[in-house]
């Protein structure tokens, strides 16, 4: 089975590209021709990168620029429970450690899966080359996407806090993977623009959620969460 | 759900361990409340390795060492189509000049699961420490291990003109997951001493399998392949 998953960039959206990579790439090798290796790899996206960023970490103040855009500086001090402007947001708790944990907003992206899927796992996986390319790890989670479709950012752990983040327009930052019950189907990601009714949806459900914990985790895990609705079948 | 997996390391026993990483480590951060980072967490299990290793590229020459052991040197002009010992293997094909494609033996396991468990996917990832630390990306890949229990080997890529490779001890080096119909599921991975019926049925069902690539990947992805068979 064939399922068709939609993604719209919230920013950048030509640019903010998620797609399978190109198998040529590795066509050299023995195991390009591997049917475990294959049959991953047609089922794994890669997210990329739309701007080039760079930002670091000098004493008190955190900084950072956005293409050709002024460098920005934030001063730890000054923040109180957390940062957030256009580009990144951040807890200060998070910043005080060996490896400072960021989220970058310009990847930011909303998934979601047509109505009928009741079952499609979401997975945000980390990419294995931006450990030492980017100096970063992005962190990952996964969930019912059928349940609960919703905007995802790239939260990053920087690996070296004495080394700077760097991204170049383009670069792969992140994987993305889908799951249904048959690992053997196969899932088509499509860019499209989002209504506003399903950004609507997704705050009022977020809303909900947050307010109930058993509750979100009947709906980001359960796999029999919406066949309980009483009017399921209507 | 709850389920077990098997895991039989070859070399090593004692030191080669799949575990899930110690969510410790990760408590002082803000993520760590997320709960769909916690789920993922919660089965994903990390490879650790058993052993120190080294392996570099230079002059056409593969040299590694593994702890204290003597270091051993591989011309690749006198290789035709492949080495194997009982540490690395390579096919020629992927000594190229850009990259090179290695499998470390050392590391094999042998994994399976329980026999009346019929769909237990078997997920062989890279962990994204290692191109930073260790300086190779991991080759993965995923099949459904309930048809097909079998031993897996570390396959890594390098960049040929670099420093080689450093593996201490103790470095997570690739990451383990397993997948049912329902991802709800957990399971719990046990190390135990495979029987050698096992090591014998595999190369069986490999011989069988390698000789008809319809019915491999029927085996290998195929959700009711048992359900087919007329004693089911």
């Amino acid at each position: 089975m064939k399922y068709q998953i939609y993604y719209c960039p919230l920013e950048l959206f030509d640019d903010n590209q998620i797609e399978l990579e190109n198998p040529r790439h590795h066509k050299d090798y023995t195991y390009s021709e591997c049917p475990v290796w294959k049959h991953r790899f047609s089922r794994t996206y890669v997210g990329y990168s739309p701007i080039s960023f760079r930002m670091g970490i000098d004493g008190d103040i955190v900084w950072y620029t956005a293409d050709d855009e002024e460098e920005v500086e934030v001063p730890l001090s000054k923040v109180k429970d957390y940062y957030d402007d256009d580009v990144m947001y951040f807890s200060p708790v998070d910043m005080m450690h060996s490896h400072p944990v960021v989220q970058l907003k310009f990847p930011n992206t909303h998934f979601w899966t047509d109505f009928d899927n009741e079952y499609v796992w979401f997975e945000m996986l980390d990419h294995p080359e931006t450990s030492l390319n980017n100096n970063f790890i992005a962190i990952g989670g996964w969930w019912n996407l059928g349940s609960h479709p919703r905007t995802t950012s790239l939260a990053v752990k920087l690996q070296d806090s004495k080394g700077d983040l760097c991204i170049q327009k383009g670069d792969p930052l992140y994987r993305i993977r889908f799951y249904s019950d048959n690992m053997n189907d196969k899932f088509k990601l499509t860019k499209r623009d989002a209504s506003d009714n399903l950004f609507d949806s997704y705050d009022k459900r977020r809303e909900l959620l947050t307010s109930d914990p058993k509750f979100m985790n009947q709906m980001l895990f359960d796999k029999n969460a919406r066949k309980q609705c009483p009017f399921h079948n209507v | 759900m709850k389920y077990d997996v098997f895991y039989s390391p070859f070399q090593y026993f004692e030191e080669n361990t799949v575990e899930l990483e110690d969510k410790n480590s990760h408590s002082d951060f803000y993520y760590s409340q997320c709960p769909v980072w916690g789920h993922m967490f919660d089965r994903t299990f990390v490879g650790y390795s058993p052993a120190d290793f080294k392996l570099r590229y230079f002059d056409n020459v593969i040299e590694y060492q593994i702890n204290d052991e003597e270091i051993v040197e591989i011309d690749l002009d006198e290789v035709d189509e492949e080495y194997s010992d009982e540490n690395i293997l390579f096919h020629m094909n992927d000594m190229g000049e850009d990259f090179q494609v290695i499998q470390l033996v050392f590391i094999s396991s042998f994994f399976w699961a329980p026999y009346e468990q019929e769909y237990l996917w078997f997920e062989f990832l890279d962990h994204p420490h290692t191109f930073a630390t260790n300086n190779f990306v991991t080759v993965g890949g995923w099949f459904n291990l309930a048809n097909h229990p079998r031993s897996t080997s570390l396959a890594i890529k390098y960049e040929a003109d670099s420093d080689g490779i450093v593996i201490e001890k103790g470095d997570p080096l690739y990451r383990i997951r397993f997948y049912t119909e329902n991802m709800d599921d957990k399971p719990n991975l046990v190390k135990k001493k495979a029987s050698k019926n096992m090591s014998t049925a595999m190369d069986k069902r490999r011989e069988v399998m390698s000789g008809d690539r319809k019915f491999m990947k029927e085996v290998l992805f195929d959700k009711n392949l048992r359900g087919q068979c007329p004693y089911h």
